[in-house]
């Protein structure tokens, strides 16, 4: 044990294998489904089938009699036993947050609201017994669009929330109206930022098994197991020092699973009124109905401009379909976008407002990039047709706009200081890869002989406010909790690490790149270290993973942490070696006394001694740990460009994504294979948004995207090969450097799809293509621009 | 999803299958429409039969100048067989189209004929090609030819108490081309529309043309109209297309979330010009 | 969602009014409908399609809400719960007859809602389908218009506006009497009230070539022809979405 090691070169930057993936892809993962306890029962939820309707009866008796049941209860029989599910983010003064019980007692506001549950000793029983409940729901016309759903006279959805508005909001940055008058160019545009599923390769899943007198472990599919558990207590009225959640391995969520839902608590609850383990998992079918829904926006863009190309302001007026209920985020995300509208570009003025409408549709909630998409949505399009409008190369009026590298820090119309950036590194070197030049003239040629298959070359930059924290600020924005990240990092007596972070993964790489960051601010090796996660007894203090924040905020935490080990480690190699603290270097590991390199003690060494406890300096106590908590002062700012080519038929409408660069600058980078696979899945995510996925209700309020057949989420067929670069400026906020890349992929990747679409129509004056761009609406879009003849 | 309680039978002969059927019971060969059916609880037979494992209804043959599919042959086994390969590559072609490579190892020729929707691939290739199906019933064996087969959405010849055996069609010699456009939103998705164009040409002109639409309406249709235009005419670009004009007539269309009537007509047209193209080699 | 169709039935509107509103003649033209019991003008029994593989069954009531012989209308509203499931099918039906050269025209809208598992796998195509059995329903109310005895009130043609717009309530017996009583009154025809005519015999499912009806116990096959075509809808919507 007290032989040194050697360290491999250092372990930030290196392309480390995951450690996660062995497991993963061995079928030796634990998903919360494949939880089995002793006496076990399986719930199953009876869901409206009716999107607006006034609940006049619930019978349960027949279930009650059914094989195999334990319990059917209504929403009435278990109003007692809960109150409302939270929303955590008051983002206006006039904010409505009507009650959003578990299961229905009233009203029933979306097809799949929960108004009964079977639980049974299997899952068949349990849904056999869901035909035998009788129920009478009497329909209320149902609020499906948004626009008319404020209008005097609509339907409610709450029958106490006027005109269904659940809030405004709005923010004037510099004078617009001023710049409005001076323009010489200005274009409008209204874009739909549809609704989409989230579509997590795991469905939900909760177990919850009774371990002592009002005490309970629920294992959950979250990204979230901290805020479960506080809100599980506030929801149920179960002390929170009793209910354990541990989050286990989790198959992604995209934000969907940063989330408080009914099926937790209706869990914990069957579980404490019946005491034995109960378990419920999503179907599929479900997953598309009750899991939160992403984006759903209605975005009116004015920009105004010189005709020299100058941006001078924009304008954006949001309507957001919030859905029957406000779950936990609801309201905050159009609105965590506000500040992303002017982009990465310089103009003196912005006007934001934003409306959320209450509909009788599911609720939307954060979904990959959550505010920010849709913000550099607008601003990425309206810079396109901008430039369509004055002539110029969109690439060129994104130069004449943007910040230049020698600008930082810069702050923004919108107010955020950007502390680092180089947008001109990173478009020249994607340009690069791309060969735009060449393609632009592959187009002209095409577009000169009139072929039926037209290029179309898409280009997007964006930045995002990332690594959701500076707890201030949350608090200043009506946030409920703060953003700060804990880790405590442990030494264990034979020298090995144990890593504690209040942040667990859903699919990203914690347990390496965690480890990554240990070894190298301990001096050990990556082998050595374990990183330890998402279970509120082992991992107590923790707010968990969204907003691209593990790393910026958590892995921050665990440098601190380190630091304090490598602190306190020194005090006692001081001791030991009988020197001067200030005489202490520490380097790979190894603590020796400045001048004299052969009296040093190993990490591992000192781990040990101060373990036995035998001789330490005064006032030290024992054990090699230290604890950190990190809350960054600001966000920070990753960037990149990303350019897209898509090939048109113009005869079917068929798009083809042909090509897509993505170089992107997320400040130093931990795992750069992490990092590509980061980018590579958002890059599809957003790309899903320009070409393929769209929720779909119909005019009674059904889901009619309701499976896979219908949603289409696109596979490794359908796309090209993406070639992902990066440049790499460090942000200057945070000791690592670090930025973060979680959402990256999917912030520019949709308006880039679509500006592709959209450059290639161009000449046949199609000036939009709503979303998705499905063959169908590129059809339409051709036609009517050729005048209505088919 | 959770399906109802059935019963199971697995059929170790033909005979077998048909004397375990029932109005409530339902044949399983792959599984891959009835099984998801199933789990939405919008099936519920009483007794599932599975002939997967029934010799006499897996495996490519010859006879004569015809092959005949045994209705349990999966997708993954059609479009490898020599024969197919061989004798009607068409098959193959179309075959290789069927969602993707778990479905196409499950999935079965028959299944997806006697399935008959009218989106799949195969019913369509099975009419264009008149294909003749042979259905055990108690009473004994009969043929069915394709244009009779297809009777409705979803409703084929075969009755509950009946099973498709095998599926006869023809070899197609040296003069023939062939081509299948089908036209997806993703690549594992049902066509939104299809054309399958097998084409005879010779000196310049086409000789005969075999045309079967997928997804045009409640069941494969033949775009006859086009194959009457086609025969004898021009081996041009131009006279296919004022040919498949006729793409759609005496058709109406479906309207659904991923495409209008107006839509999938104009998508019969240019799929079927581009198919017959393809096919004779222009 | 809205369907339209329309159809002509070779009869003098008077005969076809008699006959339109006389659940004992119409129903059997029903394809997968029976009766379980009649309250007045509430009918209350089940509906089972199948289509291929997939069966939908309902059970549920229908009900006249309006009959204006002055207009030639009926309304009738059909709702049903899946026997087997949460969903639910509403339909409010109005028949409009004109007379036209050659018979009687009718002109149905429908207004539908479907809900549950049957909504959430896609639709399209219903319109094809409802015409479908809208058209195996005229058919057959044809052939029996044609083949069956004439109405006995035809010559009694109502004056205008002695009934006009009189609805009448769901679940009540019809109690006006107008002209119309001297025929068999449509809206007292139930079980009790036959008498007067033999029974219709049961049509033969076989004939059906759609939709394969499933046999039913109960002898007389009745009532909502939009609760039997929001079935078969229904049955076709949902394959359609769930190819996988």
């Amino acid at each position: 044990m007290t032989a040194v090691e050697e360290r491999p070169a250092r372990e930030v930057g290196s392309a480390r294998k995951r450690r996660e993936d062995a497991h993963l892809i061995t079928g030796r993962t634990q998903w919360t489904d494949n939880i089995t306890l002793p006496g076990m029962l399986h719930v199953s939820v009876l869901r409206s089938p009716v999107a607006h309707g006034r609940i006049a009866s619930v019978d349960v008796s027949a279930a009650r009699g059914l094989p195999g049941v334990v319990a059917a209860l209504s929403g009435a029989d278990l109003a007692d036993d809960w109150g409302s599910l939270p929303t955590a983010w008051t983002v206006s003064e006039d904010l409505k947050t009507p009650p959003h019980l578990p299961l229905a007692t009233d009203k029933v506001r979306f097809v799949g609201d929960g108004i009964a549950v079977v639980a049974a000793t299997s899952r068949e029983a349990a849904v056999d017994a869901l035909e035998a409940i009788e129920f009478d729901i009497e329909p209320l016309p149902p609020v499906l669009d948004m626009t008319e759903a404020v209008a005097d006279g609509a339907p409610l959805v709450h029958d106490d929330v006027p005109n269904n508005r659940c809030f405004t909001y709005t923010e004037h940055h510099g004078n617009y109206s001023a710049t409005r008058e001076r323009a010489e160019v200005i274009v409008t545009r209204r874009f739909i930022n549809q609704r989409l599923i989230p579509s997590a390769m795991e469905p939900r899943s909760v177990v919850v098994q009774p371990t002592g007198a009002d005490e309970y472990t629920m294992w959950t599919s979250t990204q979230v197991p901290h805020f479960v558990q506080i809100f599980m207590a506030l929801v149920t009225g179960i002390p929170q020092q009793n209910i354990r959640v541990i989050a286990p391995d989790v198959g992604g969520g995209f934000g969907s699973k940063l989330e408080i839902y009914a099926e937790e608590a209706i869990t914990l609850v069957l579980a404490k009124r019946l005491g034995v383990p109960i378990k419920w998992t999503e179907t599929r079918s479900e997953a598309c109905q009750v899991t939160i829904h992403g984006r759903d926006l209605i975005q009116h863009a004015e920009i105004t401009a010189t005709r020299d190309g100058t941006v001078l302001g924009l304008k954006v007026d949001l309507i957001a379909n919030m859905g029957a209920y406000l779950q936990l985020l609801t309201p905050s995300i159009p609105l965590l976008g506000r500040y992303m509208y002017p982009g990465i570009y310089k103009f003196e003025a912005h006007d934001l407002s934003c409306t959320g409408i209450f509909t009788n549709m599911m609720s939307t909630d954060a979904y990959r990039g959550a505010g920010r998409p849709e913000a550099t949505f607008v601003i990425e399009r309206m810079m396109d047709e901008l430039a369509a409008e004055l002539g110029m190369d969109p690439l060129e009026v994104r130069r004449k706009n943007w910040i230049n590298h020698d600008e930082f820090p810069y702050t923004t119309v919108a107010g955020l200081e950007y502390d680092s950036g180089n947008y001109e590194a990173a478009t020249d070197r994607a340009l690069e890869l791309l060969g735009y030049d060449a393609l632009r003239q592959e187009q002209a040629a095409r577009r000169d002989r009139g072929d039926t298959v037209q290029l179309g070359i898409g280009i997007s930059t964006y930045t995002e406010m990332c690594g959701l924290a500076p707890s201030r600020w949350l608090g200043e924005t009506g946030y409920v909790a703060g953003g700060w990240e804990a880790a405590t990092v442990r030494v264990l007596p034979l020298g090995k690490v144990e890593v504690v972070s209040g942040t667990s993964p859903h699919g990203q790489a914690h347990e390496t790149t965690f480890a990554q960051i240990a070894a190298d601010a301990l001096g050990v090796p990556f082998e050595d270290v374990v990183v330890i996660h998402g279970d509120t007894r082992t991992a107590p203090i923790g707010l968990d993973t969204y907003g691209s924040r593990s790393l910026a905020v958590g892995g921050m935490a665990i440098v601190e942490a380190s630091r304090k080990v490598v602190d306190k480690a020194r005090t006692l190699a001081a001791h030991v070696l009988e020197c001067d603290v200030s005489d202490v270097e520490f380097s790979d590991g190894k603590f020796s006394v400045r001048g004299s390199p052969d009296a040093a003690k190993t990490i591992q060494e000192l781990a040990f001694a101060s373990f036995t406890a035998h001789d330490l300096p005064g006032g030290e106590s024992p054990v090699l740990t230290g604890e950190a908590i990190f809350d960054p002062e600001v966000f920070s700012y990753p960037h990149g460009t990303h350019l897209a080519v898509v090939e048109v038929d113009t005869e079917t409408g068929e798009v083809k994504l042909a090509k897509y660069v993505a170089v992107d600058d997320v400040g130093k980078v931990i795992n750069p294979m992490v990092v590509e696979g980061q980018v590579h899945g958002g890059v599809v995510q957003g790309v899903a948004q320009a070409l393929f996925e769209e929720a779909v209700y119909d005019d009674d309020g059904n889901l009619v995207t309701g499976s896979f057949v219908d949603y289409l989420v696109p596979s490794p067929a359908d796309l090209p090969s993406i070639t992902t670069d990066r440049t790499e400026t460090p942000a200057t906020t945070n000791p690592l450097g670090v930025k973060g890349v979680g959402e990256a992929g999917t912030i520019a990747s949709t308006p880039a799809a679509v500006n592709a679409v959209v450059d290639a129509l161009r000449p046949y004056g199609v000036n939009d293509v709503r979303m998705p761009c499905s063959p169908m609406r590129v059809w339409e879009a051709l036609n009517q621009a050729r005048g209505g003849a088919q | 999803m959770i399906p109802a309680q059935f019963e199971y039978v697995r059929a170790g002969s033909v005979d077998e299958a048909v004397s375990a059927l029932s109005e409530d019971a339902k044949v399983l060969a792959g599984g891959q429409s009835l099984i998801p059916l199933m789990r939405l609880r919008l099936a519920y037979p009483e007794v599932l039969v599975d002939v997967s494992r029934v010799e006499e209804m897996r495996g490519v043959r010859e006879e004569g100048d015809r092959l005949v599919i045994g209705a349990a042959t999966t997708h993954d086994e059609v479009l490898r067989d020599p024969l197919v390969r061989t004798h009607c590559p068409v098959i193959a072609e179309v075959t290789a189209t069927v969602a993707d490579p778990a479905v196409r190892h499950r999935g079965t020729f028959g299944g997806s004929i006697a399935h008959a929707d009218p989106a799949g691939d195969l019913p369509a290739l099975a009419l264009a090609l008149d294909a003749t199906m042979t259905i055990a019933g108690r009473g004994g064996r009969r043929e069915v030819p394709a244009a009779e087969f297809f009777v409705d959405y979803l409703q084929t010849a075969v009755a509950p108490e009946e099973v498709l055996v095998s599926v006869s069609l023809p070899k197609l010699s040296e003069g023939w081309g062939h081509r299948y456009e089908k036209f997806n939103r993703s690549a594992q998705a049902w066509a939104m529309v299809g054309a399958v164009a097998v084409v005879q040409r010779s000196n310049g002109t086409i000789g005969s043309a075999r045309i079967g639409l997928v997804n045009v309406g409640s069941t494969p249709v033949r775009a006859a109209a086009v194959e009457a235009a086609l025969a004898g005419a021009d081996a041009t670009p131009e006279a296919v297309a004022a040919a498949a004009e006729a793409a759609t007539e005496g058709l109406n269309p479906t309207t659904d979330i991923h495409a209008s009537a107006d839509y999938r007509a104009h998508l019969a047209h240019v799929l079927t010009r581009r198919a017959v193209v393809a096919a004779a080699g222009m | 969602m809205r369907l339209e169709h329309e159809f002509t039935v070779p009869v003098p509107v008077e005969q076809a009014w008699h006959v339109l509103l006389d659940v004992e003649r119409v129903a059997p033209c029903m394809p997968g409908a029976t009766i379980e019991s009649v309250d007045g003008d509430t009918f209350a029994g089940k509906v089972k399609v199948r289509v291929g593989p997939v069966t939908v069954a309902y059970s549920g009531t229908a009900s006249f809400l309006e009959k204006d012989a002055a207009t030639r209308r009926v309304v009738v509203q059909a709702k049903g719960r899946e026997t087997r499931g949460a969903g639910t099918a509403a339909a409010t039906v109005t028949a409009v007859l004109l007379q036209v050269d050659d018979g009687t025209q009718v002109n149905v809208e429908t207004d539908l809602a479907i809900t549950g598992r049957p909504a959430q796998f896609g639709r399209g195509v219903m319109d094809e389908v409802g015409a479908k059995l809208l058209g195996q329903f005229a058919d057959c109310l044809a052939d029996r218009l044609g083949a069956g005895e004439a109405a006995p009130a035809a010559g009694e043609t109502p004056a205008g506006g002695e009934m006009a717009g009189e609805p009448v309530a769901a679940g009540q017996p019809e109690t006006a009497a107008g002209p119309e009583a001297a025929g068999p009154a449509a809206g007292t025809t139930g079980p009790a009230s036959t008498g007067t005519r033999p029974a219709e015999p049961r049509p033969t499912p076989d004939t059906i070539n759609l939709v394969q009806v499933a046999g039913g116990s109960i002898a007389r096959r009745v009532v909502p022809v939009v609760a039997v075509i929001a079935g078969a809808i229904i049955v076709w919507a949902v394959v359609r979405g769930l190819r996988g």
